[in-house]
């Protein structure tokens, strides 16, 4: 089978092959393309900046080394985090639990009005952009902790989703699971993370 | 509930384009006459919205160089890499293949073995030879069938090594030597532990991570067996625990364990199925190799008779999730970082893991 060329991101696939050909150039420019998104998918998911930074060098070690068995047959994008999220998944089910005490302390949005803004986002069916909650930390924050607060795999999928914009399949191929469980386990974590919010709020 | 579950999967996939057409329209048409579906959605698209409002969060500054001195100093010490490749599952496929033949071949060179020992000039227990090749986690392949034979030719040898040297691995010498010998306790604890799971990439790197983390030195196994899945280690007993401390963390993601002990006699290993992390542990901490061996086949009596008893599962998971196995503790306030165990030969064990997919 030949690899789905139409897959693979011309810039990534320009960049891949000069990695490949040993360009420490490219293998930073392919670095600095990455480094945000994976970290930020990463430190959502474990939801502590120490682990995060250490997890995301860890997963750009494994991705630089395993570059030349990479074909192009799924996007760089998917590979990488594929590599990345498994990585984390697999740390944060080894860790005991997570200590949400610290994670919460670390966060602020315990403001009232903070907590109002939400709360009235929430129950008013006919708002629908949240772009001033976006603009404000403390309510930021108020809906990390409601996800930090999820399981692991409910945190991964949010993250998947709705921060990175993956469709269905894609999510599947990273986590290894099949798409009906790809939509259940979405809406099982939409729910919780809304019970979870409620709980706060 | 089950209806609630199915509507809100339906229209999570709604708000997120991953509906055909025709589905679309059927939402759509709900949505229309439903009220507290349409205030449903409204919900569901407002949790979404709040999550995709969080910021990006930037990559600590030096990253990119940590990265870089993580990987100079990787290629320094010269460490394998990890195999993270899309053809997973066709390789996979391939060494299933391979496994498969590679059996049919050992099972080949086992008769022969059997038969040679039955019309063969003297009446040397070949057996006892293919069981060491086990022993040392060797599976017959097709080269080892002449390595078989030189053994065989080394028992008919005039010049008979007198002393058998179980240290030297890959003396030919020393093997045929021992496999002279009568049965006799191994030197130290050596055993295969299998586990059953439908979840196989977790596990597997799960284990891997385990490995790696615990300082465990890995064996190279031989070309039959370097599937995805088996590890062949060698550490101290302390080191052990902690690895299998390590995976009790993930007991529940296994259907079974399996815990192969060898005995040193030919075709005599205890198993001890449906076996706890805490029996392995019991079973590697005791003081001698005799002691663990009857301790093996004491736990694989008593979970014989147990698995079929009422509140058999309860008790095992009461014993992983309740009760879990205390890591080690150094006491010495050494907190030097892991590194492979230097300890005397009968404070080692060697065992192989092996993480069958049952999927």
């Amino acid at each position: 089978m030949q690899p789905d060329t139409a897959n693979i991101n011309i810039s990534d696939s320009a960049l891949i092959q000069q990695c490949q050909a040993g360009d420490s150039a490219a293998l930073e420019r392919l670095i600095t393309k990455y480094k945000d998104r994976l970290y930020n998918a990463v430190l959502r998911i474990c939801g502590n900046k120490e682990d995060a930074a250490e997890l995301t060098q860890d997963a750009f070690v494994r991705i630089i080394e395993n570059l030349h068995r990479f074909q192009g047959r799924s996007s760089f994008y998917t590979w990488a985090f594929r590599i990345a999220v498994n990585l984390t998944l697999n740390f944060c089910r080894r860790r005991v639990r997570i200590e949400t005490g610290s994670l919460d302390a670390e966060l602020g949005g315990d403001s009232e009005q903070a907590k109002t803004a939400l709360r009235n986002y929430l129950a008013d069916s006919t708002v629908r952009d949240p772009v001033e909650i976006a603009q404000n930390k403390e309510q930021v924050d108020l809906i990390v902790r409601a996800i930090n607060n999820l399981d692991t795999d409910h945190k991964a999928i949010i993250v998947l989703r709705d921060i990175e914009g993956m469709d269905y399949a894609q999510i599947a191929r990273i986590l290894d699971v099949e798409l009906g469980t790809v939509k259940s386990r979405l809406a099982r974590a939409r729910a919780n993370l809304r019970a979870n919010l409620e709980a706060i709020l | 509930m089950d209806d609630k579950k199915k509507l809100d999967e339906l229209l999570n996939a709604y708000i997120d384009g991953q509906l055909n057409q025709r589905r679309q329209t059927e939402v759509k048409r709900l949505l229309q006459h439903d009220p507290e579906i349409a205030a449903r959605l409204t919900e569901l698209e407002k949790i979404r919205s709040l999550v995709a409002a969080v910021p990006v969060a930037e990559a600590p500054t030096g990253l990119v160089e940590d990265i870089k001195a993580k990987l100079e100093r990787r290629s320094l010490v010269g460490s394998d890499s990890e195999d993270f490749d899309e053809h997973e599952g066709a390789r996979q496929l391939f060494w299933r293949r391979a496994i498969s033949v590679a059996a049919i071949v050992a099972l080949a060179v086992v008769l022969a073995g059997v038969v040679f020992t039955i019309v063969g000039p003297e009446s040397v227990d070949d057996r006892q030879v293919v069981s060491e090749n086990w022993m040392n986690n060797e599976i017959p392949t097709p080269n080892s069938v002449q390595a078989f034979r030189e053994r065989i030719a080394l028992h008919t040898s005039p010049e008979k090594p007198q002393r058998a040297d179980a240290n030297v691995a890959s003396s030919e010498t020393g093997r045929a030597t021992a496999a002279l010998q009568e049965p006799t306790l191994p030197e130290r604890f050596s055993g295969r532990l299998e586990l059953n799971t439908a979840l196989f990439t977790g596990v597997d790197a799960f284990v891997k991570h385990a490995l790696v983390d615990n300082g465990i030195m890995l064996i190279e196994l031989p070309v039959a067996e370097t599937e995805k899945g088996v590890y062949n280690l060698r550490c101290s007993r302390t080191t052990a625990s902690v690895f299998i401390a390590d995976l009790a963390t993930i007991w529940d993601k296994f259907d079974s364990v399996t815990l192969r002990v060898k005995t040193g006699e030919p075709g005599k290993d205890v198993v001890v199925a449906n076996v706890t992390a805490k029996q392995i542990n019991e079973i590697i901490a005791e003081a001698d190799i005799g002691k663990s061996i009857e301790l093996a086949r004491n736990t694989a009596a008593l979970n014989a008779m147990t698995i079929n008893l009422p509140g058999t599962a309860l008790a095992m998971d009461t014993e992983v999730n309740l009760l879990p196995i205390p890591k080690p503790v150094l006491t010495s306030g050494d907190t030097a970082p892991k590194t492979q165990d230097k300890v005397d030969e009968t404070e080692m064990v060697n065992l192989v893991i092996q993480i069958k997919n049952t999927r």
